[in-house]
């Protein structure tokens, strides 16, 4: 059969599979018996009294007064300049991990929106969430994990499901998503591999009043 | 039982990537050859072929000669 001009795949095709889980794997990471106590105690900055502290997580992650995207929940959300949110992270819930490059940009239904692909600017953190298991287990996959790409903050989401911010920021496209799907092998979801996709603000507060707990956190990669 | 290693520093993911875990980078066709950086590629080139004409041509490549019709 002849080529066909219209069978090249462009840039913009969908992406291949992600890859299934890997049951294996996953049970022979979490069997050696790491949890959530031993991500806090690995944690190179730690704080022992119970102060909220979204704000100084947020000038940690992103310094340099970028634009942010946080939202209150998924349908009340705002960009603005991030000293624009000063003293009101604590009680927020949601945020693009990577600065965004406008205050405005065009959703795929075509409308204006303040958190969409089109004003999101280029990746600084690729957050990976496991949701599936215990927190210990979610833990255990990030320290695994953390072998592997630097681990600046892990955020527990007050729900069922722990972030692990991985800093980004200069790595090749292709490198970061041979560890996401990686970490998608292990349990991983891949939604959060949309660069515009809000993940929970760190030590922020979900809608229900829950806390978003920081369990580790590591400045050093960004520095 | 020992602590895990953390890094700051991205890792090789073809160091640590199963090979049951990667998936067709380019749809139908997975056949393609395991992905190689390119900061390798321009660490070390590949050697070069002899040359069958100094600073011109290489062995295995092609020369062409044009020129306009009466030239030719």
């Amino acid at each position: 059969m002849a080529w066909q001009p219209d069978s090249v795949p462009s840039p913009s095709s969908p992406r291949a599979a992600w890859p299934a889980l890997s049951t294996s794997l996953r049970e022979s990471i979490i069997a050696e018996g790491f949890g959530l106590v031993d991500l806090w105690e690995l944690s190179p900055v730690r704080w022992y009294d119970d102060r909220a502290r979204a704000d100084e997580f947020i000038d940690w992650l992103f310094p340099g007064n970028p634009l942010l995207c946080v939202g209150l929940s998924k349908s009340k959300f705002r960009t603005e300049r991030r000293e624009g949110f000063r003293g009101m992270l604590e009680t927020a819930a949601l945020i693009v991990p990577s600065p965004m490059s406008k205050h405005w940009g065009m959703t795929k239904d075509g409308k204006k929106s303040a958190h969409s692909l089109d004003n999101t600017g280029s990746r600084k953190y690729l957050v990976v969430e496991f949701d599936q298991g215990t927190a210990d287990d979610h833990a255990a996959l990030h320290l695994h994990l953390a072998s592997k790409a630097p681990l600046v903050c892990a955020v527990h989401s007050g729900g069922k499901s722990l972030h692990g911010w991985y800093y980004a920021e200069g790595q090749l496209d292709a490198r970061l998503r041979a560890f996401m799907e990686y970490a998608v092998s292990l349990g991983a979801d891949h939604a959060t591999w949309l660069r515009s996709r809000f993940v929970r603000i760190p030590d922020g507060q979900r809608e229900d009043g829950r806390r978003q707990t920081v369990f580790f956190f590591n400045p050093e990669p960004i520095r | 039982m020992s602590g895990p290693k953390l890094t700051t520093e991205w890792q090789d993911p073809l160091e640590f990537l199963a090979e049951d875990v990667r998936v067709p980078k380019h749809g139908v066709n997975g056949a393609l050859p395991a992905w190689k950086d390119a900061l390798d590629l321009v660490t070390e080139p590949p050697p070069l072929p002899p040359e069958l004409i100094t600073g011109i041509l290489h062995q295995g490549a092609k020369l062409v000669l044009g020129g306009s019709s009466p030239v030719c």
